[in-house]
């Protein structure tokens, strides 16, 4: 028998029984009753109707159905009855699922989600190891690339790739500049990618003179040739030289990295790559590798390990190094650093569905107390207790339905809200775009549906059916108020929700003073004004060094010309955004072979550089123009580098050699200010400074212009366009103004801030309302205790100590129970977030009195009705 | 009439199913006719409930022991549900029968020891 015949099922056992109820009313009749008293008599032989029909039902095995749907009904009418509970219940838990729903969406973007490419899990990232540093993502050089390749046998084909590489695009009306990798040739077989257009790159086309040919993104394909299906074999200037389009990738391929490429060249290892010393290189930022079948990622590692071993031994450029092997998923995500964040963020939304369902157990208890005479009644016609705790069950159930779908319903503008937040920075974006309601993260929310729906319905449940029902029905309103244990209970509720609050608004408050902290603090040079100019130097027209120095000195001269601009001056990283460092020997010092090579970030800049940024000279003197290839070449240093590497002797006058492809010892001429390389640094990094007029600054492909001006960026930057073409007209120029990219620099902390603010005050909130509840409800049950009490002759003023007097030890427990797991918070972020500075107390104490406050307000207002109660209407109150 | 009430012997758990089929067997019958036919029997012994009566012919509806079917009654021109024995039920009746025969000798046996004995 099935549920949906129920209605046919019962319709027929109706009939049957008045059939034969009839029959006997007939029998009855022809024993000599009279026709009325034959019905009556009929109808106390048969009995209850209605029961045996309820028998009857559970004898066709649908009982539990039955009372489920009866239940359901029941449970609808309830909440519909009761808007305004219903609204607040559903409306708590949909905020708590839609913000757990949104940031599980960034988890299951960034942590768990494969690259869309065949087989994820075989797909492997193998990295090499700094074993003295202990970083265990680092580059790879090409030669040991090759010698991995040539050596393993656990994989069946592997491939290198230099990954964001910036090129530019000419032949349009302007240049154009473009991200790209270059991969050896094997890159996309190892991906199992095949190309939607066209081909991959040929096995001879790395080597130089075959390499000139392109693989297009498929978004670079729609843009620049609007889905041509001829663009193939047609040629695409790149960097100023030819390059022949030999195919277009579909979006999978650009999708499985992080640096999202929007074009694709062969990667060509030089002479110097392959030379013995170019083993220290690392410049291969990813090596791609396909298990072979059967073969496990912890068995690829064993299997590197032992060849790291061998390469150790043989070179001695290799010592101390190791390999780390993960699949491309774990690789990615811990490229993009944002685990702990994540972790934090799904703790602090955790917690705020915590305090979602406090508020919603409170107010069900508050209601099970309230339902208690018709529980009663329930109990008194024969219901069992489990039948009780089932029908409340039930309404919990539908609670959550609902609040679950509004929450969900409400993730979907959470996810967009979130990925416009990403907005900040060009990796941001890339990451937003990823953000979306996945299969994982559905089956997230479902499961925290259900799980809220246990937690904030069982305990009221079960509570509410323990009303003994002789007490309540002969006793009404009057002592059915507080048992002590559903009070307990709710006063454990509000110190708990308390305390969350005071955790998550001390870790928005700690947040908020790192950001204010990183915006505040100066980071050694004047951004007012500053603009920075991008040019790419990495074509062949600047090749050799002269021609480098010459475009720069001349782009320099025509930007310094324009009377807009005070001061200009090349820098070949530019802080704020640009991180590079290099090792370096002192001399007379011996390198000690146990430790790690001294390093310091390196810039290679113009002789007015520290004039434009602004950054003081403390001893010694800055470049000058004589500092040129004629003259002996010099260092400057910043005072971090002084501090961290001559503490106990001047670093004037000392000889140091920088890995900068000169090989010529440099004389430190001056120390200038510290600056930091990214905004609110909490330790300044050691930097030294060359002139770009002596170093051939062969490692950058980009090199930049600091350009100070009183003008606004949109009024400069066509004059500051115009001077460069004149010189280079296939140039692609980038203008960034410092506070820009000191903003895309803050974009994560400044997200994070956001959200944290949001889940704090969520939880303020959240937590105010629920004390507010429980508070009004203790009122509402008291009202005959309050009316006595003011009939003995209380004054107004006494019970508004009263009821604030309770709260007010609830809000105490509660804020001493939250200070203490929040006073580790500032530790907890400053150890988990980079770059996060360990902060004082006073985002505890400034959370604690926050939430206090607010608690105090809930509590008060409530308080306030309490205390114009009319006496006599109190009493009166049943 | 509370007194004979009291006298009349409450139907053992699980015996009602048993004494359905075994009415059964003299052919189909609707609700009324079984529990006035076990009443009569009886000697109005076992008072029929119809509170058990009507569960118990769907549960053996449910099992297959019997099939119901809308028919006119031939004395009457109104439409009864008439219950009908079906081969399951007869296996089933069978069984019942043996079961409760098991039962009752099991229970004379420790009741009148004596008299089985002599």
């Amino acid at each position: 028998m099935r549920w949906w015949q129920i209605r046919k099922r019962d319709a027929d056992l109706e009939r049957e029984l008045r059939s034969d109820l009839e029959l006997e009313a007939e029998e009855q009749r022809e024993n000599g009753l009279a026709p009325e008293e034959a019905h009556f008599a009929a109808q106390r032989a048969f009995g209850n109707t209605v029961l045996i029909r309820e028998h009857t039902h559970e004898a066709w095995g649908l009982a539990p159905f039955e009372r489920l749907w009866q239940d359901v009904r029941y449970g609808l009418r309830q909440l519909v009855r009761n808007p305004g509970f219903t609204a607040v219940a559903v409306m708590t838990l949909a905020l708590g699922v839609a913000i757990n729903t949104s940031i599980f969406s960034a988890v299951s973007a960034f942590l768990l989600r494969k690259p869309p490419v065949k087989d994820p899990d075989t797909l492997c990232a193998i990295s090499s190891k700094n074993l003295l540093r202990g970083f265990d993502l680092v580059g790879v050089s090409a030669l040991d690339f090759e010698s991995w390749e040539r050596q393993n046998k656990v994989f069946q084909n592997m491939a290198a790739a230099e990954r964001g590489s910036s090129f530019t695009i000419t032949g349009k009306t302007e240049p154009e500049s473009v991200h790209g990798d270059l991969v050896t040739p094997g890159y996309f077989a190892v991906l199992g990618v095949t190309p939607g257009i066209g081909r991959t790159f040929l096995p001879d086309e790395d080597r130089a003179g075959n390499n000139h040919v392109v693989i297009l993104s498929s978004a670079l394909w729609q843009e620049r040739y609007a889905s041509d299906p001829n663009a193939s074999g047609k040629d695409l200037e790149i960097n100023g030289a030819a390059y022949r389009i030999v195919g277009v990738m579909p979006s999978i391929a650009e999708t499985t990295t992080i640096s999202r490429p929007e074009l694709w060249v062969p990667l060509v290892f030089s002479t110097e790559d392959l030379a013995p010393s170019a083993r220290s290189n690392h410049f291969i930022d990813l090596v791609l590798g396909r298990l072979k079948t059967g073969v496990t990622v912890k068995q690829a590692q064993t299997e590197m390990d032992s060849i790291a071993r061998r390469l150790e031994q043989s070179y001695p450029t290799n010592k101390d190094w190791g390999v780390t092997v993960l699949t491309l998923q774990k690789f990615n995500s811990r490229s993009l650093n944002v685990r702990n964040a994540m972790m934090l963020l799904m703790i602090a939304v955790g917690l705020v569905l915590l305090i979602a369902c406090t508020n919603v157990a409170g107010l069900l208890l508050s209601r099970g107390a309230c339902r208690a005479h018709e529980l009663a009644v329930r109990s008194a016609l024969g219901a069992s207790r489990t039948r009780i705790v089932r029908q409340m069950l039930t309404e919990s159930l539908l609670i959550g339905i609902a609040g679950g779908g509004v929450g969900l319903l409400l993730s979907f503008l959470g996810v967009r809200l979130l990925r416009s937040g990403f907005d900040f920075n060009e990796l941001g974006k890339q990451m937003g775009a990823g953000l979306r309601i996945d299969l994982p993260t559905l089956l997230f929310t479902l499961s925290i549906i259900l799980l809220t729906t246990i937690v904030f319905g069982l305990v009221p449940a079960i509570r509410s059916s323990k009303v003994p029902p002789s007490g309540t029905l002969s006793q009404t309103g009057r002592t059915s108020s507080t048992g002590v244990a559903s009070s307990r209970i709710r006063r454990v509720l509000v110190t708990g929700e308390v305390a969350l609050a005071v955790i998550l608004l001390t870790a928005a408050c700690v947040d908020i003073r790192e950001v204010t902290r990183e915006l505040r603090e100066p980071n050694g040079f004047n951004p007012q004004g500053l603009l920075s100019v991008n040019l790419d130097v990495s074509g062949p027209r600047y090749k050799q060094l002269d021609a480098r120095i010459a475009l720069f000195e001349q782009v320099t001269q025509k930007i310094r010309d324009i009377a807009e601009v005070e001061d200009a001056a090349p820098d070949s990283c530019i802080p704020m955004g640009c991180f590079y460092s290099t090792n370096f020997t002192v001399a007379g010092r011996d390198p000690q072979p146990s430790s790690a090579p001294l390093s310091s970030d390196f810039s290679v800049v113009g002789p007015e550089y520290f004039r434009t940024m602004q950054i003081p000279i403390m001893r010694g003197r800055g470049f000058s123009t004589t500092d040129n290839a004629r003259g002996s070449v010099v260092a400057i240093v910043n005072q971090e580098f002084a501090r961290r590497f001559f503490s106990n002797e001047d670093v004037i006058g000392k000889q140091i050699e920088v890995d900068d492809g000169n090989h010529k010892w440099a004389q430190v001429v001056g120390i200038v200010g510290n600056v930091n390389s990214s905004v609110g640094q909490v330790h300044s990094p050691p930097r030294v400074y060359e002139s770009y007029l002596q170093v051939p600054v062969n490692g950058f492909t980009t090199m930049g212009l600091v350009v100070r001006s009183r003008v606004p960026r949109a009024a400069l930057a066509p004059l500051l366009r115009q001077a460069v073409w004149s010189l280079d007209d296939s140039q692609p120029v980038g203008i960034r103004t410092m506070q820009d990219l000191m903003n895309e620099n803050l974009g994560g902390d400044k997200l994070l801030v956001g959200l944290m603010s949001l889940f704090g005050c969520l939880a303020l909130g959240l937590a105010g309302l629920g004390i507010y509840g429980i508070v009004s409800y203790s009122i509402t049950q008291r009202t005959c205790e309050i009316g006595i009490r003011f009939a003995l002759g209380a004054k107004k003023r006494d019970i508004l100590r009263l009821v604030l007097r309770e709260g007010g030890m609830l809000i105490g427990i509660g804020c001493a129970i939250g200070i203490v797991p929040s006073l580790l918070l500032p530790r907890a972020f400053s150890g988990l977030l980079n770059g996060f500075a360990l902060q004082g107390l006073q985002a505890v104490f400034a959370a604690a009195v926050m939430v206090a406050v607010a608690s105090w307000v809930a509590t008060y207002i409530p308080a306030r009705r309490a205390m114009k109660l009319d006496p006599m209407r109190a009493l009166r109150t049943e | 009439m509370p007194k004979q009430a009291q006298q009349r012997a409450n139907l053992l758990l699980g015996t009602l199913d048993m004494l359905i089929l075994r009415t059964l067997v003299w052919g189909p019958a609707h609700g009324h006719q079984i529990g006035k036919h076990i009443q009569r029997t009886t000697n109005d012994f076992l008072q029929m409930q119809h509170g058990s009566l009507y569960p118990a012919l769907h549960r053996l509806e449910t099992q297959g022991w019997v099939i119901a079917k809308w028919e006119k009654a031939p004395d009457r021109n109104r439409e009864f549900k008439y219950y009908r024995l079906t081969e399951k039920g007869k296996k089933q009746l069978l069984l019942e029968e043996s079961q409760w025969k098991q039962m009752t000798d099991a229970v004379a046996r420790v009741m009148w020891p004596v008299a089985e004995e002599s």
